[in-house]
């Protein structure tokens, strides 16, 4: 039990900072080429996670 | 081709469509106040719902018209009309808000309809002030505006402003007797045959005090007459006419008189300042912006005016008939 | 007290139109909502989705008709406080603003009566034409007055001269240099807002454990499109901030709270400020290191230029930009922060049972309109002294009207938009406490488009079977 909560910790932590990653990277930190990719690529896996993991108890 | 003259055409029509249309609504909202009945006033609300925010339309239409066509008036009149406008836009503001707040609340609904009322009525009045104070006319210098904002304070904007009130009840009064159940029939003749002749006296008065205190009207009256002859007599026949409606008479017609009221009012209106846009000192074409702004306009009003005026009208055609007794939301 | 005008006006109007542009941004936003939510239920044909329309459209309905009344005044406001302003811009803005009215007010107008009462009394394809009609209406709308303000920001197209101004080329007025940044900036802003509150509120209900189908679906909406639309929503609003930094970099000096021409290397992200205009320094700041240089230059040493780039009498009042923009931006990190963690929820399936996201939620409700009016106010204070950008300076732009004219409307306006506001809260508050209304398990709208040009025929036994109501869902 222990282990597993210091691994979603560890996951959590990581997501957010996968999450600081695109947000610098959509504002132009690293130049427009890698904002439209990063914008491309943070849109589509949301997309992605929208529709494979539906949101339990949403659909009737 | 003047276009000057076809951009003041449309301002004329986008004027008339306003006044007509949002004319019986803020006159229904008028009538309410004298209408004790909750359930009779929910009615008079409701054949009136469905409609008034494209009737309301016009006037900005008419404003942002002005604006673009003779920017020169629109910057000499907004701040002569400063008090009354403003007066009139927080006015049609509660009017407007009080449609959707009024179905919110049960106990507070009176209140609501006061505040809708009164919101009507003084739009109403402040209307009536603007077009006394255009007759009367503005103080200008050097294409700006050179009077005070309190010269509406003054017998013939405040006569006008009296009056039109009563020529929107008369209005409203003909839209309920085409709208409404048999209940309000008595309501709806009634408010029709008092208003009438109010209507009549007032607009007599002013037009007489017009003369008196404005050369340049005695002038006009001078040299077209005749014109403005017919047009007073014309109105006093129909409002003859709707003093002495009776039940009998077909539900159409008080409606369709009241609306020849006002084309009569405003066709004088247009004789006396014509070819003034401020009255009775810059002209329709010393205001104007240039032929690219304008054209632009009459273009875009020209395509789009007939496509708005034909949804509108399907829109009045999906209400028609009489008003549900149960209202919209059933 | 000697009243000065110019300063009276300007309140005046900053205090309308920020009032204003609450509201067409929730309409908007909230009516293409609604298009979605309709289309949801066309195709599904599952209640949820009804219930979702019937609750938003009430909310949608207030907000829509304030925001009709508050936009009125606007329309006149320009020549009541501004005479001056009206003369000159009136051939330029005043067209653009007249087929605003033409194409869109009359469009939204026309199809809202339909959309509100319309459901029994036509049929759904027609009623859903009407709600997409509004929703098409309000987008319209928004991209003629952004032109028109975006005009007044990046002046195009006209020759000036005496004071007159003549437009020269249509194309350069509409398509002003900074239009079609700012258009899908304040149209993502828009969607925002609306996802946000829509998320916010089913948030709150599940927290309250009431109406869960309801709650589940507007929260997994309101926070996927919310992730998707707050992404766009930076990436654009870098973009513009790029193009406003080439066409009033003014306005973005005094943005970032630096002073110097150029300022130190590498440059800190300010947070906090303690602007002093008249000395041209600040007398206190509070930053973090590097980041100026990182997110204003894009590297990790580069100089911002400051506000001393701009000569004193052109100069806006720094504290004023700084605090709106900062606002906006760190509303638009906490948002993409929020996304990000419905995302992560979502993939570990406690998108609904985590309380304190469920918390974050419902604090985010008005955030969207937050976001909105800062940067509304990043856009018009950091425009100034101008109101028209390198043309026409504002204190000359004002109406020959007595200062005293002016405070007391200013005060009747306060009042009166003060009843108008708290009406609304009082009745969206109502509405949200009462909860979506139960529909009977088959509904459907219960007209067609054939019986909307037959006569209609009160008390129709279609009507009597419909008005009942069944049991809860």
């Amino acid at each position: 039990m222990g282990n597993s909560s210091k691994l979603h910790r560890l996951q959590s932590m990581t997501a957010a900072l996968v999450g600081v990653f695109f947000f610098n990277a959509i504002v132009g930190v690293f130049g427009l080429r890698l904002a439209i990719a990063g914008l491309a690529a943070f849109v589509l896996g949301a997309v992605v996670v929208c529709v494979a993991f539906p949101a339990q108890g949403a659909e009737s | 081709m003047d276009l000057s003259l076809v951009s003041a055409c449309f301002l004329a029509l986008a004027l008339t469509l306003y006044v007509i249309l949002d004319g019986f609504d803020l006159g229904v909202g008028i009538l309410l106040l004298f209408q004790p009945a909750t359930a009779s006033r929910d009615h008079m609300v409701d054949s009136i719902t469905p409609t008034w925010d494209g009737n309301e339309t016009w006037i900005i239409m008419a404003g942002v018209t002005l604006l673009a066509a003779f920017p020169v008036a629109y910057s000499i009149l907004l701040p002569a009309f400063y008090l009354p406008i403003i007066l009139m836009l927080l006015a049609l503001g509660f009017r407007g808000v009080s449609f959707e707040f009024r179905v919110q609340s049960k106990q507070h609904r009176r209140k609501w309809d006061v505040a809708f009322a009164v919101g009507s009525l003084v739009a109403a009045f402040m209307q009536g002030l603007v077009l006394g104070g255009l007759m009367q006319g503005v103080k200008v210098q050097n294409q700006h505006f050179a009077g005070s904002v309190l010269d509406v304070v003054h017998p013939l904007p405040i006569i006008s402003g009296l009056a039109l009130p009563f020529g929107y009840a008369v209005l409203g009064g003909g839209w309920l007797k085409l709208k409404s159940n048999l209940s309000l029939q008595t309501f709806a003749n009634r408010s029709i045959r008092i208003s009438a002749p109010f209507l009549a006296i007032l607009f007599g008065i002013a037009c007489i005090y017009a003369v008196k205190i404005q050369p340049s009207i005695h002038s006009k009256w001078a040299t077209h007459g005749i014109p403005l002859a017919c047009l007073v007599g014309l109105f006093a026949i129909a409002s003859g006419m709707l003093t002495t409606m009776t039940e009998k008479t077909r539900p159409a017609v008080p409606f369709l008189l009241g609306l020849f009221l006002f084309v009569l009012g405003i066709s004088g209106i247009a004789l006396i300042a014509f070819p003034d846009i401020v009255p009775f000192s810059v002209t329709l074409w010393e205001a104007a912006s240039s032929s690219t702004s304008q054209t632009l306009v009459l273009v875009g009003a020209a395509f789009v005016t007939p496509i708005v005026l034909t949804y509108s009208a399907f829109a009045y055609w999906i209400f028609r008939g009489k008003t549900p007794e149960q209202g919209w939301e059933a | 007290m000697k009243l000065d005008p110019s300063i009276i006006a300007r309140i005046q109007f900053a205090f309308t139109v920020s009032f204003h542009i609450i509201f067409p941004t929730m309409s908007i936003g909230l009516a293409s909502f609604l298009a979605v939510i309709e289309a949801l239920w066309l195709k599904t044909k599952k209640p949820v989705y009804l219930e979702i329309y019937k609750f938003w459209l009430s909310i949608f309905a207030m907000g829509f008709g304030i925001g009709v009344v508050t936009g009125i005044v606007l329309s006149f406001e320009f020549g009541l406080g501004f005479a001056r302003f009206a003369q000159m811009a009136g051939p330029a803005i005043g067209p653009l603003i007249a087929l605003e009215v033409l194409t869109a007010f009359f469009l939204e107008a026309g199809f809202l009566g339909i959309m509100l009462f319309g459901l029994h009394r036509v049929g759904p394809k027609l009623h859903f034409f009407a709600t997409c009609m509004v929703a098409i209406g309000t987008l319209i709308s928004a991209s003629w007055i952004l032109s028109a303000n975006s005009w007044m920001q990046t002046p195009a197209g006209v020759a000036i001269r005496d004071g007159h101004l003549t437009v020269l080329s249509w194309r350069h007025v509409l398509v002003n240099p900074s239009w079609l940044y700012r258009l899908p900036h304040m149209l993502t802003a828009a969607y925002l807002t609306a996802s946000f509150m829509v998320a916010g509120v089913g948030a709150w209900y599940l927290l309250k454990g009431k109406h869960q189908h309801f709650a589940r679906r507007t929260l997994a909406l309101g926070t996927a499109f919310g992730t998707v639309l707050i992404a766009g929503q930076v990436f654009i609003g870098d973009i513009l901030y790029g193009t406003m930094l080439k066409y009033q970099p003014s306005k973005m000096q005094a943005a970032e709270g630096f002073w110097e021409k150029q300022s130190q290397s590498p440059a800190p992200y300010y947070w906090f400020i303690v602007p002093d205009q008249n000395n041209q320094r600040n007398r206190f700041q509070l930053g973090i290191p590097y980041l100026g240089s990182i997110w204003l230059t894009h590297s990790l040493n580069g100089r911002v230029e400051g506000l001393r780039n701009t000569p004193r009498d052109f100069q806006p009042r720094m504290g004023m930009v700084f605090y709106a923009f900062r606002i906006m931006y760190g509303l638009a990190m906490v948002m993409f922060a929020v996304g990000v963690a419905s995302l992560w929820l979502r993939f570990r399936g406690k998108l609904f049972s985590s309380r304190w996201f469920l918390w974050i939620l419902v604090f985010m409700t008005p955030s969207g309109i937050i976001a909105t009016l800062a940067g509304w106010y990043v856009a018009e204070t950091g425009r100034q002294p101008w109101v028209i950008y390198g043309v026409l300076r504002t204190v000359d732009a004002i109406s020959p009207v007595p200062a005293q004219a002016l405070l007391s409307t200013l005060i009747a306006f306060v009042c009166v938009y003060a009843v108008f506001i708290t009406a609304f809260l009082v009745f969206a508050f109502r509405i949200i406490r009462r909860g979506p209304g139960e529909v009977p398990p088959h509904a459907e709208a219960s007209g067609s488009v054939k019986n909307a040009f037959r006569p209609y025929v009160l008390d129709s036994p279609e009507r009597l079977v419909n008005s009942s109501i069944t049991q809860r869902s």
